[in-house]
């Protein structure tokens, strides 16, 4: 498939005929249209879609953009109409060429004012076969012949705009991608045929239930209810599978926002790790304190420092000059009189003169030694004192550095205390506790239903079992009542070909997956080559799985720009899987992409299909780099101009 | 048109179904499914059709004493 051309009349900002001509080529597969915001670029993507798709994309833009198709009609046209109530037609047209044919598919509706109200008078949709010599068919079933083209539940895969390529990045992203792979390879054409053979099977059984008589109306009873408790389990068990699914969504999301608060949990234990370490210094300080007090109340004594010193100096000059007794005196005396020879050999016998002059020295010594004593000890408590007066003096200085350095710290401490709680302050704790406990609560609900599921799947065994044994029996009793035979007949023939269709379904999306897996992890190494060491998988539920060359998982380690890259590339395995070949085009492509991969994806873009139209913002997408990198692969380079005043959008070709 | 790879596959994994009976109506059901995909009025009637001729075929050759498919 491949656009030729879209013609807008009175879409949106575009007032009467507007077209844009894709000339891409094998060469130049790229069509570039550049519009700054409100400009027209998201209704040409919308006039596109809305040509192929109609009432089903007024829906998509009623539900998912809350808009109205009767909100695109052109103001000025409506203006205009307003004075004579004119009707004014609003139009879409894509010309496009699919398998060497060429189609044209046109949406067109006629809108009337009435009293500031608008409502459709009329609307069309046409198809028409082009064909080489300019004739023309109409082609009656438009609906389907679009659907076998490019079905409206794979158009997300093709059209698509950079909100789409964020979504299929972010966590919770699995029942988009299993959706996917159901629709793109038509899975639910299996399903559906499933569905229907199952219904046919049932409509059968009830009529042998209902003709039957006797034992076999029995055994009929039986097998009914025992066909009616599998169905009952099987969808139960589709259920929980569901309820699972949805669940691992949820813990893929709850992490993913206790990651983003990652950063929260760290500023956490860091103002943790300060408020302990404040607490230590605070014990430290208070210690210091007591302890500089004691020092303090002695090392005040430092006024009198100088008295005391005055007083032991005096205290000395008494001693030198021996006003101060010692023992030493009293004993030489005693020594000297004993001998009766003095120090300086002088010799004296008892009574004489030196005799008595050293008794009366003797005797004035003892006398003077109480005395001496007190004087003695006073000299050496000023000594004591005065040597704490100075060992206080220094701790009260070593004290006070001490207290001064841990006060500082004290500070510092405060200050990073109270940055981090600024910061805390967006991100409330409270948050992170209710998420964490919601984990647990997921996680505990997950294991649970796989509990669930199990003795489930046991009960199913066992009633598959039991319905074998009762078919048994059903075609012995059968062959009693033909009536009844002829519906078992029919019976089995639809439920066993709806049994092998499931088995086929089941073989079919496994190898889907698989395909798709290995396309995406080919395109995503092609977008961001330095993460060809990791492994890209799509799990069997349905989760992307990236895993580093060690096999542990390493998708939270990807970027977002990184993520995004890989949902472009499932989008493109999708894309290449359906082999429907459609254009790729995309609205601001780059809008929502991280600038770490923008080269790379505007490098990969004009491979991804054989046409790729992209409509793009200046500036932001459309600059010298992506430029550079998509010109030599354009074919085609569109601007849109806005007039203000008038409100209306015009098309500059440049290229 | 040619068959998209996808739908080749399916039809591949037909192949394997032992039964002709059950072979022969999944290939007619799906054929109908992708006839009417999207209808909103889908004929179910028809896929009882197919079940229907594949059991008047079991059916006579029953009769006719031939009973080795069923």
């Amino acid at each position: 498939m491949k656009f030729i051309n879209i013609t807008l009349y009175n879409f949106s900002s575009f007032y009467k005929q507007h077209s844009i001509e894709f000339h891409t080529k094998t060469e130049y597969p790229v069509s570039i249209i550049v519009g700054g915001s409100g400009f027209g670029k998201t209704s040409i993507f919308d006039a596109i879609n809305w040509a192929l798709y109609g009432k089903e994309y007024e829906n998509i833009l009623r539900i998912q953009y809350q808009k109205d198709i009767l909100d695109y009609v052109n103001e000025t046209a409506l203006k205009e109409a307003l004075p004579e109530n004119k009707a004014v037609e609003m139009s879409s047209t894509l010309l496009f060429e699919h398998e060497e044919k060429r189609y044209r598919v046109q949406q067109a509706i006629c809108v009337r004012n009435n009293n500031g109200r608008l409502y459709i008078t009329d609307r069309t949709t046409n198809l028409y076969d082009i064909h080489s010599n300019g004739n023309w068919t109409e082609i009656s079933f438009i609906e389907s012949f679009l659907n076998a083209i490019l079905p409206n539940n794979v158009r997300d895969y093709f059209l698509f705009n950079g909100d789409r390529i964020n979504q299929l990045s972010m966590p919770g992203a699995s029942k988009y991608i299993q959706e996917g792979i159901y629709h793109v390879v038509d899975l639910e054409i299996l399903q559906s045929g499933i569905d229907h053979l199952e219904f046919i099977a049932k409509k059968y059984r009830k009529l042998a239930k209902n003709n039957s008589t006797g034992v076999v109306a029995d055994i009929e009873e039986k097998y009914s209810n025992a066909r009616e408790e599998l169905d009952r389990l099987e969808s139960i068990i589709s259920q929980q599978n569901d309820e699972l699914m949805a669940l691992e969504n949820n813990i893929e999301i709850v992490e993913a926002k206790l990651r983003e608060m990652s950063e929260v949990k760290d500023l956490q234990a860091k103002r943790d790790a300060l408020k302990r370490e404040y607490d230590i210094e605070l014990k430290n300080i208070n210690k210091i304190t007591s302890d500089l007090r004691n020092a303090t109340s002695i090392a005040i004594m430092d006024i009198i420092l100088p008295t005391l010193l005055d007083l032991r100096d005096e205290l000395n000059n008494k001693r030198s000059k021996g006003e101060i007794p010692s023992k030493i005196s009293e004993s030489l005396l005693k020594d000297i009189l004993e001998l009766r020879k003095c120090i300086c050999g002088t010799e004296f016998e008892e009574g004489d003169s030196i005799y008595q002059e050293l008794t009366r020295r003797l005797e004035n010594e003892v006398n003077k030694r109480d005395q001496g004593n007190d004087l003695l000890e006073l000299y050496f408590e000023l000594n004591s004192t005065i040597d704490e007066i100075e060992r206080s003096k220094n701790q009260v200085i070593n004290l006070e550095l001490e207290r001064t350095k841990i006060d500082q710290k004290i500070k510092e401490i405060n200050r990073e205390l109270n940055f981090i709680m600024e910061k805390l302050k967006d991100k409330p704790e409270e948050e992170i506790k209710q998420l964490v406990n919601k984990l647990e609560e997921y996680r505990q609900s997950h294991d649970n239903i796989i509990l669930d599921i199990n003795d489930n799947k046991h009960y199913k065994d066992k009633v598959e079992s039991e319905i074998r044994k009762l078919q048994v029996k059903r075609e012995e009793q059968g062959k009693i009542q033909d009536n009844v035979r002829q519906f078992q007949l029919r019976d089995d023939l639809a439920q066993q070909s709806a049994d092998e269709l499931a088995r086929i379904f089941k073989q079919f999306i496994d190898e889907s997956r698989e395909e798709i897996q290995s396309l995406t992890r080919e395109e995503f190494v092609r977008f961001i080559p330095t993460v060809s060491n990791l492994n890209v998988a799509i799990s069997p539920e349905f989760h992307y799985d990236v895993r580093d060359q060690y096999g542990r998982p390493a998708l939270q380690q990807l970027s977002n720009g990184q993520r995004q890259a890989l949902s472009l590339a499932y989008i493109t395995a999708i894309s290449r899987v359906s082999e429907k070949n459609p254009p790729l085009v995309i609205d601001m492509p780059f809008g929502r992409l991280d600038e770490d991969v923008q080269e790379n994806i505007a490098e990969r873009l004009p491979n991804l299909a054989s046409q790729v139209i992209l409509l793009m913002l200046p500036g932001a997408e459309w600059n010298d780099k992506t430029r550079e990198i998509l010109y030599q692969k354009t074919a085609d380079i569109y601007n849109l101009d806005f007039d203000p005043e008038n409100r209306q959008s015009s098309i500059r070709k440049e290229k | 048109m040619p068959l998209p790879k996808y739908r080749t596959k399916i039809s591949k994994l037909f192949e394997h179904i032992k039964d002709p009976s059950i072979r022969e109506i999944i290939s007619k059901t799906i054929d109908i499914e992708f006839d009417y995909r999207g209808s909103q009025h889908f004929p179910i009637r028809k896929i009882e059709d197919v079940v229907d001729a594949e059991a008047r075929l079991i059916e006579k050759k029953r009769k006719e004493g031939n009973n080795e498919i069923y």
